[in-house]
């Protein structure tokens, strides 16, 4: 008796679909890509939300109370938001250190890092720019991690989520070959940027990002930083001010009066515009808002 | 059975060969790794400075009459020092304050503890506000808590003064549970439910020292004596000595559940705190006297909060509690004269609430009101019946350069006081406060 209870208990739990709470949306689309239906999903923010300030709503503490996963972006970015909720989950699984805890950014070499970090320099990450996600290229490494993640948790569809990502490695491999010719006749434009969360995808396709509109992270502009910058569009000829959604617009309008560069609204992660409701539509209008 | 057998030993074949599946995969998953990021981790437990400065003016319907100021049947006359800690008196500090640093220093004890101290400063005393370990891996959703912390009875009370949406704490709270609400030593159990909406249940055993409502120490004849040495070591006139309570004197229990409606999210919860009273104001130069019974005072609480944008919201908070509270009053005779002492049964039950709205336009601005007031106000016996109308109006606007530092304008119109003569001093009083912020990045909490 006590056998078949052990195997009845056994079968129940690898047939049960594993639980992955996710913190951004485009996170949620790689884990949909390697996962299908064999895992539930429960999404903690919203696309067209500023990612370091998501309302830590009770109800997500809910989702995380049953999560076997948590999946991050890491390097700080939920520093301002996630560890209240992760505390008040109650989940052992899925706490910092935990099996359940996945950091992505551990995975991917970050930029930007500081040599020095001081709270006058704003909102300074230590670790290195956070907006990983917003570079095309990261998605394979990113969906490999994913993919071997919950492999390890769910060992017996191991086959199917590596099926699963060598066909979105041969599907994105080939978006990336679009992408990276759309945007070798934008190598050395000169943009400039509201925060500065568009430099991975920069470098990658050697435009250079000037300024941002921020004076320092996480700092409103002013009249003395908007001056300067119209003074360095002007001399360095920058077409594009690269305008994100969640900030306001005005700053980006008047130095676009004054200086005849061209304002882009550019979405920062997966349904951050209507329109971008998948990880390939998503890096679509990226990259057509960016270099047409 | 032989099935079984047979199903048994093809199973832990699959698991074997899972074993090194597994194997591989860690193995692969390791190999991702950045190296560098690992590096980063130290030992150093995050810790955080705020400080907390303000320049107030105050204006009184009658100047001179705001040295034995009281909340009648609540509060009573003049700031005191009880057991050597200095209480801001109810008539609150004019011109320039320094109101507090308060240090935090947190980090884990290892994979099963996290530990947190909160140390507030003031410019002559240093208090533990908090000190407590919490568990990090218990099973079925539980989570337990020793040391020293704020209860989470109600909304605001496990909230630390910076965290308020005013600089001070709501009238109601003060009344009851004094300007630290519970804030005690004790054990707490919290456990969520697996319901597809937040609910979590929680339990406290506390020790109960809080000075408005409850209280362990026992009294005697010695204290109301303090003003004549010399009578002491008179015996067998201790009759109505008075024990102390025995651990753990104070129980508080709660539920809190959370809902996402219209737009928006609303947070409500309903709290019990019941426990053995001591309350000894026996060394008080006017009036001495001490109670001796229990308290239980129920608290309910409702948040809504709808988001226009991720950092642009309106909340509207309020909190209604009740207190109960039954014992026995001594009163020492003249000059302390314990022989003297009357006693009585004595019943209070007492209640008020505060309401506030914030509207939240950006990062940088806020702007908001509150409307506090006692609604119930029966003591008895008592010779007269006890005003009721106390109230304070509160609004404030606020300016946050960054996450880090605050500016905030507050006004307060306090139509709760009475001075030694029982008639009311109104006070309007203009609050600038600045609120700064070094160290790890406190993350805020709904």
């Amino acid at each position: 008796m006590r056998i078949i209870l052990f195997f009845l208990v056994t079968f129940t739990a690898l047939f049960a679909k594993l639980n992955v709470s996710v913190t951004y949306p485009y996170i949620e689309q790689l884990t949909k890509e390697v996962a299908q239906d064999k895992v539930n999903i429960s999404l903690l923010s919203r696309g067209d939300w500023d990612p370091h300030f998501v309302v830590p709503k009770p109800s997500l503490v809910g989702k995380l109370r049953d999560a076997d996963l948590l999946i991050l972006n890491g390097a700080s970015l939920e520093i301002g938001w996630l560890p209240p909720l992760m505390d008040s989950s109650n989940n052992a699984k899925i706490q910092k250190g935990a099996e359940g805890y996945v950091d992505l950014s551990e995975y991917i070499k970050l930029q930007d890092i500081p040599t020095h970090v001081d709270r006058s320099m704003g909102h300074v990450h230590e670790e290195g720019n956070p907006h990983f996600a917003l570079d095309p290229h990261n998605m394979i490494p990113l969906a490999e991690v994913i993919m071997l993640t919950l492999s390890l948790h769910d060992e017996k569809n191991y086959s199917v989520y590596k099926k699963n990502f060598e066909s979105f490695k041969s599907k994105w491999t080939k978006k990336l070959n679009q992408y990276d010719a759309k945007m070798k006749k934008c190598r050395g434009m000169k943009v400039v940027q509201y925060h500065e969360l568009f430099n991975y995808f920069l470098k990658h396709y050697g435009i250079a990002s000037i300024d941002n509109l921020e004076p320092i992270p996480g700092i409103k502009p002013n009249s003395k930083h908007a001056l300067k910058l119209i003074g360095q569009i002007k001399d360095q000829d920058v077409k594009l001010i690269l305008q994100d959604v969640y900030h306001e617009h005005k700053t980006a309008k008047f130095i676009a009066q004054k200086t005849g560069a061209k304002v882009v609204e550019i979405p920062h992660d997966v349904g951050a515009i209507k329109g971008t409701e998948t990880l390939e539509r998503f890096f679509d209008m990226l990259v057509g808002r960016v270099c047409n | 059975m032989k099935k079984i057998l047979m199903t048994s030993a093809v199973a832990s074949a699959m698991l074997c060969a899972q074993g090194t599946t597994a194997q591989s995969i860690q193995e692969q998953l390791a190999s991702k790794k950045v190296s560098a990021y690992e590096a980063k981790s130290g030992f150093t437990p995050e810790i955080s400075l705020i400080v907390d400065a303000s320049y107030t003016h105050q204006s009184w319907d009658e100047e001179g009459h705001t040295d034995e100021l009281k909340l009648p049947g609540l509060v009573h006359g003049g700031g005191h020092d009880h057991e050597g800690h200095a209480h801001t008196s109810l008539a609150g500090d004019d011109g320039f304050n320094l109101n507090y640093a308060e240090l935090t220093i947190g980090a884990s004890v290892d994979s099963y503890f996290d530990l947190k101290g909160v140390f507030h400063l003031t410019e002559n005393d240093f208090e533990i506000e908090e000190a407590f370990a919490t568990t990090r891996s218990l099973p079925y959703h539980l989570q337990l808590k020793l040391g020293k912390f704020k209860s989470d009875f109600g909304y605001i009370n496990n909230k630390h003064l910076h965290n308020y949406n005013f600089s001070d704490i709501p009238l109601v709270y003060n009344a009851l549970l004094g300007d630290h609400g519970l804030n005690e030593v004790g054990v707490q159990l919290q456990y969520v439910l697996p319901t597809s909406h937040y609910v979590m249940v929680g339990v406290e055993a506390l020790k109960g020292e809080n000075e408005r409502s409850f209280g362990v120490e026992g009294f005697s004849h010695e204290d109301a004596h303090h003003h004549d040495e010399e009578e002491e070591g008179e015996e067998g006139h201790d009759e109505h000595a008075i024990e102390g309570t025995e651990f753990p004197s104070l129980w508080v229990a709660y539920v809190k559940t959370s809902l996402d409606i219209g737009g928006g999210t609303l947070l409500a919860g309903a709290s019990i705190a019941k426990g053995d009273s001591r309350i000894n104001h026996l060394e008080d130069d006017m009036k001495p006297h001490a109670l001796a019974g229990d308290t239980t005072i129920y608290g309910v609480d409702v948040t809504y909060k709808y988001y226009f944008a991720a950092d642009s919201a309106i909340t509207w908070q309020s909190e209604y509690l009740y207190r109960e509270m039954d014992g026995t009053k001594y009163v020492p005779g003249d000059d302390g004269d314990w022989n003297e002492t009357k006693t009585g049964a004595t019943k209070k039950e007492q209640a008020g609430y505060y309401t506030e709205l914030i509207y939240q336009h950006d990062k940088n601005w806020r702007v908001g009101a509150r409307y506090s007031a006692i609604t119930q106000n029966d003591v008895n016996p008592i010779p007269e019946p006890l005003e009721d109308d106390m109230y304070i109006a509160t609004a404030m606007l606020e300016y946050n350069p960054s996450e880090f530092s605050r500016i905030r304008l507050q006004y307060n119109h306090n139509s709760s006081l009475y001075d030694e003569h029982d008639e009311k001093n109104n006070k309007n009083e203009i609050i600038l406060q600045f609120n700064y912020a070094i160290g790890a990045h406190g993350a805020h909490s709904f």
